[in-house]
């Protein structure tokens, strides 16, 4: 099942990345879905199951962005790991507590993607990318982990409570 | 002082074992990027040629979906007019530029030449089919890859004018930096002044002009095009118009923001060259004085 779940998540994530998500760009920054599912299989799997989905994910990325090398692999990989980590280190993983997680892990990934990308540049560009992508772009994976979290904690209210009032 | 419990970390058994292949691997790739570009390519390729169904499937859903909207439900006459029109005023553009160049050409060489061997190049017709994958990169992805001819540092252009350059290629899909990502740069030349440059986009989104000389009569306006040094691109191709001139008094060279005669927002088909031919020695000729400006 967690197979079938990791390929799918591999298989659709990445097109929607590219096509559907350009038409949902505010002030031109997309919010990173890959990032966004590495970060709630963390949350909800744990360690390894995030860093494997993060790895799968960023490889595929690569694949179809500018930047040569293996940089979101590494990065995902590492942001599934820290969030599995952060889930553990939680008193309560509420929707409302891995806001500042994601935040930061989310800042962190965009920080290393910033050097990689712009290898030989100056403050006052990375500044500006800084406040025109780094950090909307944090905001954006934020509310929409936060939101994605809240509506799976919904659901899974639904289902259990239809499984204990015995329908299914 | 706590202690740091590593297990807590690292976990034990499946997470370390994990964590030690990626580590291993990742510094390998480090260490020896030639020698395991190979097996890198071996197994990114066949997965980034399966990537691709998904992704064409849901571009041609996107657009199909773009169409009927833009066709049924947003005034059908006035939008199929609108396009056909700025269609035509694309490629009168493009034309004029075109016969500017060739004009100017003529003149320097002194004598009528066949204007189609100025700029012979043979090119490969692809369909964007996506944006790129993460934020940090202004590119494209075309369906069109290393099955099709499509190599690295291949210029891509429209018939308006010049898009970018390949970057990374599939078998089956090609990623295209845009014009207006800091990591493209290309040779280009006021076509009126003929002053030469370096043609680099920024950060910011747009496309500047740098060591232009410093006498040089470089006007708001003027046209950019590419100067034919480089191979992947013949001389001549538009690139855009001069917007903004900058020079401070201790700069040794002008710079010169550049407005793209390429709307990138709007790309939906592009040519790649395969092979772009230059008209031997026109380098070497006099400056003519041709007006090639556009009112800013």
């Amino acid at each position: 099942m967690y197979i079938a779940f990791y390929l799918s998540l591999l298989l659709i994530l990445v097109p929607i990345q590219v096509t559907v998500l350009n038409h949902v760009s505010p002030w031109g920054v997309r919010p990173d879905l890959c990032l966004v599912a590495t970060c709630l299989m963390g949350f909800l799997g744990g360690k390894n199951k995030g860093m494997g989905l993060g790895v799968g994910l960023g490889f595929i990325q690569d694949l179809f962005s500018g930047g040569a090398g293996i940089v979101n692999l590494l990065t995902k990989g590492m942001i599934g790991f820290l969030s599995g980590l952060v889930s553990r280190t939680l008193s309560s993983t509420t929707p409302q507590a891995i806001f500042l997680p994601t935040l930061f892990l989310s800042s962190l990934c965009g920080v290393i993607a910033l050097f990689s990308s712009r290898p030989h540049t100056d403050w006052l560009v990375l500044t500006h990318e800084f406040r025109t992508i780094l950090l909307p772009q944090s905001l954006f994976d934020a509310l929409l982990t936060v939101g994605v979290y809240w509506l799976l904690g919904k659901w899974r209210l639904v289902t259990s409570s239809v499984e204990s009032s015995g329908f299914r | 002082m706590s202690k740091v419990n590593l297990t807590v970390i690292f976990g034990s058994g499946v997470t370390r074992v994990l964590l030690a292949v990626l580590s291993i691997t990742v510094v390998v790739i480090l260490l020896l990027p030639r020698q395991t570009q190979g097996i890198f390519e071996g197994v990114s390729h066949p997965v980034a040629q399966f990537m691709a169904i998904p992704i064409q499937t849901l571009a041609s859903f996107d657009y199909g979906i773009r169409d009927a909207w833009n066709r049924y439900l947003a005034l059908q006459g006035v939008y199929e007019q609108n396009l056909e029109l700025q269609n035509e005023v694309q490629q009168l553009q493009s034309r004029v530029s075109q016969l500017r160049e060739q004009i100017i050409v003529s003149d320097q060489l002194g004598h009528m030449l066949d204007f189609q061997a100025v700029a012979p190049m043979e090119t490969v017709a692809a369909r964007v089919i996506g944006r790129n994958a993460t934020n940090w990169y202004r590119a494209i992805i075309i369906d069109k890859g290393s099955q099709h001819g499509i190599k690295t540092e291949m210029g891509v252009v429209t018939e308006t004018g010049v898009v970018g350059r390949v970057i990374n290629v599939n078998p089956s899909t090609a990623i295209v930096l845009l014009l207006t990502d800091p990591n493209v740069a290309m040779a280009g030349m006021i076509q009126r002044s003929r002053d030469e440059g370096i043609v680099q986009g920024t950060a910011q989104g747009f496309v500047r002009m740098k060591y232009l000389p410093p006498l040089s009569k470089v006007e708001i306006g003027d046209l950019v095009v590419t100067s034919g040094l480089n191979e992947d691109y013949p001389r001549g191709l538009l690139i855009g118009h001069v917007h903004r001139l900058e020079k401070g008094d201790a700069d040794l060279f002008q710079l010169a923001e550049i407005h793209p005669i390429v709307d990138f927002s709007k790309l939906e088909g592009v040519l790649v060259i395969t092979s772009s031919g230059q008209l031997p020695g026109s380098d070497l000729l006099p400056a003519p004085e041709q007006s090639s400006k556009v009112q800013p």
